[in-house]
């Protein structure tokens, strides 16, 4: 019997070692060190090829500048379905086997830090340091007035058009930041595109977390969020009179059919919609259709309302349990550092996570990707940083895909609200 | 000689002995691995549930559980949610069960006759049910779209205007419906074509004789003798019914307004997407007892004809 636990134990090491994909130790650097080199380990889910080769040659640079002292593992998590990395991490947190580096997604950090998974870094960042990250960066790495995770990269959300299409209708999208399309101009524009099986736009990528991290953008624009500044109530703000507005933007657009619920995921590359909302990760894609001619413009705001844009990416911390914060810190800070910035943003179409990192990307500085950059560094805002953010985007994005085929507004957000307060005042409020 | 025969009698009855402990032995060594396994995976975890039912635990917070008594179920029995979770999983189940069970057996009935090609109709209806239910949950999201969906396409034919199916409240558990039996149903036109093979031929040779017809034959024959085969069929297709999560999870994710929120996909929720375990906990405990009371109510209710 105890031969069969111990037999099933060995395969299922096995299993787990074979499915964690480790990177190749650089053989050497742990062998000379005898005892003095601190062993850290770094798990990440996996990514793209090129953004693999990334992290692995950024990290065996590391290991090579502090032979002798410090030898990073990094472990890179196959991602079957979207939440098999969260559960590893949940998973681990439980059994207190978290490694001394994690990268979570910038949502999560809030959550983690207020579950104590995570460490602040503010005594191992300098002002100036943390100053070159781009604001959705800090705003969206801090909780509770302290700085817990930076972002490897940043993301942006545009306004796609099929230049095509926009000179069949006269009509020119601006590319100055200050002539951004109103949410007015935008419904003109589709209004006018939207025939003959053409969509006026694109703009469900997924009815999960897309739908936060595109649309909570529309709140903000009207003057308010989806929650208040601290993260701890909803009422008043999700379901505020200008929240019932942009909701009921979005299902103005919806009932006159603007845009396709269930669309195929290349409508807009296949000339099916005039407009897309989307981001970088989209543009490799375009490629693959010669036939299409595409620009970018802004993220449209309310009229006269506040000119913003989506952002987000994944971050990296320091687990609470590991025993060399200091050493898990300068890790960060390597992978995150201007270098790194900028071999990322090289090698996936991702905008940089630092102000510094730009300087050597030329590429954002003309069209179309200028635009991206006007956004990331000047106006994009991360989303909502709360502990409860799990309840809060699922609950939101339920109630915007529930508004978008004819729910009532207000009904539909003050259900968003109760259930946030009722889930923060239980689990988070002191 | 007399002592003899006893020693001889005795080593035979302690040999005898000896085998049938050995016998035993093997017995329990053989279901060992299986127990094992129910114990480790099934017995252990529901306990497991039980005592997390009474606390307030954050999956996040393992360190941190709370004692909170009868919380969760004071919670559970005010949260909407919880009530209209249970309606949607009764609706598909009392909708599913019948339905699902009658087309697989009109379609067991169908290839059971001896037409040409039967085994490509076999193959044919019984295809879906190899086929991961995940991909066929994407293919018909495409199917059911509400602009440009190959089923609005065929009802624009008849003049009928584009339906929103599983995007409007009215329609997306129906739909829903609709897709899963189209799914399942082959699985149980299996076990009923085996029971149909099962039925002596001499009973429908007598009958024949007798001047009964096709119809009599169905009525007085077949259904009654397929008695067995239904009850298990029934039963698992229930089984399987109130346990519904990957449609409504892939489809529709539970909405809109709720309608296809079904209890397994609000323990997920609950359990996995907010992280409060504790409360999932409970109310897998309730849907636990629904379901044992569901299948012995339906055991009794059968066995009792």
């Amino acid at each position: 019997m105890k031969k069969g636990i111990l037999l099933s134990l060995l395969a299922v090491s096995l299993l787990a070692g074979c499915s964690g994909g480790e990177t190749k130790n650089s053989g050497s650097t742990s062998g000379s060190a005898e005892g003095s080199t601190i062993e850290l380990t770094f798990w990440r889910p996996q990514a793209s090829e090129v953004e693999d080769n990334v992290y692995v040659k950024r990290i065996e640079e590391f290991n090579q500048a502090n032979q002798g002292k410090i030898h990073v593992k990094m472990e890179v998590i196959t991602r079957g379905n979207s939440f098999a990395y969260e559960d590893k991490i949940n998973a681990a947190v439980a059994s207190h086997t978290l490694p001394d580096v994690l990268a979570m997604d910038g949502p999560n950090i809030a959550n983690y830090a207020a579950s104590e998974i995570i460490i602040p870094l503010d005594e191992y960042f300098s002002k100036e340091d943390l100053d070159d990250f781009v604001p959705s960066i800090l705003q969206q790495g801090s909780y509770q007035g302290k700085f817990f995770a930076p972002g490897l990269n940043e993301s942006s959300v545009v306004l796609f058009y099929n230049k095509k299409i926009m000179a069949e209708h006269g009509i020119t999208p601006p590319d100055k930041i200050e002539n951004a399309w109103t949410w007015d101009e935008w419904y003109d524009v589709m209004k006018k595109t939207s025939k003959d099986g053409v969509f006026g736009t694109n703009m469900i990528n997924d009815k999960g977390e897309w739908m936060t991290y595109a649309f909570e953008q529309l709140w903000i624009s009207g003057g308010t969020d989806i929650v208040n500044k601290e993260g701890t109530t909803a009422e008043g703000f999700v379901n505020s009179q200008k929240g019932v507005e942009a909701a009921a933007f979005l299902q103005k657009l919806a009932n006159e059919k603007l845009f396709n619920i269930d669309p195929k995921p290349t409508e807009f590359e296949e000339g099916k919609a005039a407009t897309k909302l989307g981001g970088p990760w989209n543009i490799p894609g375009f490629k693959n259709y010669p036939d299409l001619e595409w620009g970018i413009t802004y993220f449209p705001k309310k009229p006269g309302g506040i000119q913003t844009a989506p952002s987000g990416s994944w971050a990296v911390g320091v687990s609470g349990d590991t025993k060399h914060p200091k050493e898990a810190a300068e890790v960060i800070k390597w992978i995150t550092n201007k270098d790194s910035s900028t071999q990322l943003a090289q090698a996936i179409s991702m905008p940089a996570s630092r102000k510094s990192a730009f300087e050597s990307l030329t590429e954002y500085n003309e069209l179309p990707l200028r635009i991206i950059k006007e956004q990331v560094t000047g106006v994009s805002h991360a989303r909502p940083v709360t502990p409860a953010y799990p309840v809060l985007t699922q609950k939101f994005a339920e109630a915007l895909t529930d508004i978008m085929v004819g729910a009532d507004v207000k009904k539909s957000l003050d259900n968003v609200a109760s259930t946030f307060d009722d889930e923060y005042k239980r689990n988070f409020a002191e | 000689m007399q002592t003899v025969m006893n020693a001889q009698k005795r080593e035979h009855i302690s040999s005898f002995r000896r085998q049938k402990r050995r016998e035993i032995l093997v017995g329990y060594s053989f279901v060992t691995p299986a127990v094992l396994l129910l114990i480790f995976f099934l017995v252990l975890p529901f306990l497991l549930a039980v005592a997390f039912g009474f606390t307030k635990f954050n999956l996040l917070r393992p360190d941190k559980i709370q004692f909170t008594g009868f919380e969760n179920y004071k919670l559970l029995f005010t949260d909407g949610l919880f009530y209209k979770s249970l309606w949607n999983t009764l609706y598909f189940t009392v909708i599913v069960v019948p339905v699902q069970s009658g087309v697989a057996l009109m379609l067991a009935l169908l290839v059971n006759n001896r037409l040409k090609m039967r085994n490509v109709f076999r193959i044919a209806y019984f295809s879906p049910v190899v086929t991961s239910m995940t991909v066929i949950a994407i293919l018909w999201i495409s199917l059911y779209n509400p602009n440009e969906g190959l089923i609005n396409s065929a009802l624009h034919f008849f003049g009928i205007p584009n339906q929103p199916f599983l995007r409007s409240p009215g329609q997306a558990m129906n739909s829903i419906i609709f897709m899963s039996v189209w799914q399942a149903a082959g699985y149980q036109m299996m076990i009923f074509l085996a029971g149909l093979q099962g039925i002596s031929k001499d009973l429908y040779e007598a009958s024949s004789i007798d001047g009964a017809n096709k119809l009599q034959q169905l009525r007085y024959i077949t259904i009654p003798s397929l008695y067995n085969v239904t009850v298990f069929v029934l039963t698992i297709t229930t089984i399987q019914a109130v346990k519904l999560f990957v449609q409504p999870y892939i489809m529709t994710n539970g909405g809109p307004e709720n309608s296809t929120r079904t209890l397994a996909l609000l323990i997920y929720q609950q359990g996995f997407q907010f992280r409060n375990a504790g409360y999932a906990s409970a109310i897998s405990v309730i849907f636990f007892l629904i379901v044992v009371l569901i299948s012995f109510s339906m055991k009794k209710f059968l066995r009792d004809k």
